[in-house]
């Protein structure tokens, strides 16, 4: 089962994202933001960084990068997409995910490890975790807060495609302590903190970032 | 233009040249004229200036500085020691680790946040050229009294420069310290230090050798940034057609430096380099001249082939320019198209000229 992680110019999460895919047994394979070939990959991710240097506005230059039709093409036609961090910035500049993330409430970079609480485990990244699952992963970013408007989060609320919340302190102002969504089909995720640094205690804070991984690869084998 | 050639300079010896202005004493421009016996071109004056300032020769501090050298117990940990970019210290298993600390308090002082911005840039750069990917920094600071207006005016600036050069760098920042005393008021200490790890054989050092080998520039254009004393000669020599001058204080751009970053570990990787330095205080001038004088002969650069922001710099603005996120590399002629593509893949500029 082959994982692509995408390198666009800028990004700095793409080794662990690779890492992650490898220790739970996938292949993780490398893309890159001016090939549009996918390389035969099954799912893609889209990592955090600051792609194209965060200029203009979060992803709004790598939504145009020769890999990006490519891959927006094949999730509307159901494949497995995750965007962490500048990958969910990515996300919603594409009009794959509703709303957009604007800079944190209080204006600076935050970096902490983050408690969630997962809310939707029928979406092809979060099959193995239990709703009302605990979790504790790395938030790092200047531009996390989720917002939309009335009606947009009123539909995420009525049909339940809030992935996961902030527990406790709202760390960046999101609406309703938001941290990631997916879509109606539940291909594509978008994330605000990085379980591709909680997939050990050595180099993270937890393993807990392990079931978004586990999740598709086993997906992905059954399928 | 009428450019200062070696040929005009020796029939117009009596040409009154702006030493003071650059920093020289009378008896270092007299010296300058008997080694070349001839007064300098405009481009030599800027290169001797700098390369005699304190900033690059630690003309006044190499006495105390040796003595790190000459002290230090014989150990088998260090693989690199002074003289170098940064020192590499074994750490079993076939890894090393890099580290080094290095100050940039006057740009600090003048432009805060682009002062400690370009501190964190170019203390990387360092770990890089070493071979070894950058992995954490630590800032220790000192101000004057934190209630003084001066540190009011640059605290800010300083550590959000920090944090927002490392952090687009992908760059945990693991450390520091903070301290403020009257001492440091008017001239706050921005300290940089930046760690890399790399296995043995990946070592890299900033040594041109090997006539007919390629001096290739990379990363990012040279513009008229960082320039400072050295406008002096380029008002002299072209009147009113001069460039906009720049603030004296460089400008970062930590996405280019990232991007300049995973294309030189690229290259490491394919082993496509016989030396590396990089582009720091005195750019093109400094970079050149260590990396001839730590090999075995002289370069020729062209300085037509220096890719520019600004096409209006004169030859003493593009040798002494210190435009940040640039790299020089000492290249086999059979390894040049491989290490082209790796830079064209990765966006960046280059330009090459040769190792005599």
């Amino acid at each position: 089962m082959k994982v692509g992680v995408v390198t666009f110019p800028g990004s700095l999460d793409d080794r662990d994202a690779a890492r992650a895919v490898r220790a739970v047994g996938g292949e993780a394979i490398s893309l890159w933001h001016a090939d549009p070939d996918l390389h035969g990959a099954d799912a893609v991710i889209l990592p955090g960084g600051f792609s194209y240097g965060d200029y203009l506005r979060c992803g709004a230059i790598s939504r145009f990068s020769p890999v990006m039709t490519e891959i927006i093409s094949q999730a509307k036609a159901g494949m497995p997409l995750l965007g962490i961090c500048n990958g969910f910035q990515i996300l919603c500049e594409s009009h794959l995910l509703p709303g957009a993330l604007t800079r944190n409430h209080e204006l600076h970079f935050l970096c902490r490890d983050q408690k969630l609480v997962i809310e939707n485990n029928s979406t092809l990244w979060t099959s193995d975790f239990q709703i009302g699952d605990e979790i504790t992963i790395p938030l790092k970013n200047g531009e996390g807060s989720y917002q939309c408007d009335d009606t947009t989060l009123a539909v995420l609320e009525s049909e339940g495609l809030i992935v996961a919340r902030y527990l406790g302190e709202n760390p960046n102002g999101s609406r309703d302590a938001i941290a990631g969504i997916t879509n109606a089909q539940g291909n594509i995720v978008g994330l605000m903190p990085h379980p591709e640094h909680a997939i050990d205690t050595l180099t993270g804070p937890s393993a807990d970032g392990l079931p978004f991984f586990t999740s598709i690869l086993n997906r992905l084998v059954k399928a | 233009m009428s450019l200062d050639t070696v040929l005009l300079a020796q029939t117009t010896p009596e040409r009154e040249q702006p030493f003071a202005e650059l920093g020289l004493k009378a008896d270092e421009y007299q010296r300058i004229r008997e080694i070349l016996k001839r007064r300098p071109t405009s481009s030599e004056l800027a290169m001797y200036s700098v390369m005699w300032s304190e900033h690059c020769s630690y003309k006044s501090s190499k006495v105390h500085l040796k003595q790190f050298g000459e002290k230090a117990p014989p150990s088998d940990a260090l693989l690199v020691g002074i003289g170098e970019n940064a020192g590499v210290v074994d750490v079993g298993q076939g890894y090393a680790v890099t580290f080094k600390i290095e100050s940039h308090n006057h740009p600090s002082f003048v432009e805060p946040y682009q002062g400690a911005a370009t501190g964190v840039g170019g203390i990387v750069r360092d770990i890089l050229t070493m071979g070894a990917r950058p992995i954490a920094v630590m800032d220790p600071l000192r101000f004057g009294p934190a209630d003084a207006p001066d540190t009011r005016r640059v605290l800010p600036g300083i550590v959000a420069g920090i944090g927002g050069y490392g952090n687009c760098l992908g760059l945990p920042n693991i450390g520091g310290e903070i301290v403020f005393d009257e001492t440091y008021a008017g001239n706050p200490l921005v300290n940089a230090l930046c760690v890399g790890v790399m296995r043995h054989e990946q070592i890299k050092l900033a040594k041109a050798s090997g006539a007919g080998n390629l001096v290739v520039l990379f990363g990012a254009k040279t513009g008229g940034d960082g320039i400072g004393g050295v406008s002096v000669l380029a008002s002299e020599t072209f009147g009113s057609h001069t460039p906009t001058k720049r603030p004296s204080v460089q400008v970062g751009d930590p996405f280019t430096e990232k991007v300049l970053i995973e294309c030189s570990l690229e290259i490491f990787e394919e082993d496509l380099v016989v030396g590396i330095q990089d582009l720091g205080g005195a750019g093109l001038s400094c970079a050149t001249s260590e990396l001839a004088s730590a090999g075995t002969g002289g370069m020729k650069i062209s300085l037509d082939d220096v890719p520019l922001r600004d096409p209006s710099l004169s030859p003493e603005e593009i040798l002494m320019s210190e435009s940040q996120e640039r790299m020089c590399a000492i290249v086999e002629p059979s390894k040049l198209k491989r290490f082209l593509e790796i830079c064209k893949k990765w966006g960046m500029s280059r330009s090459q000229s040769s190792v005599k």
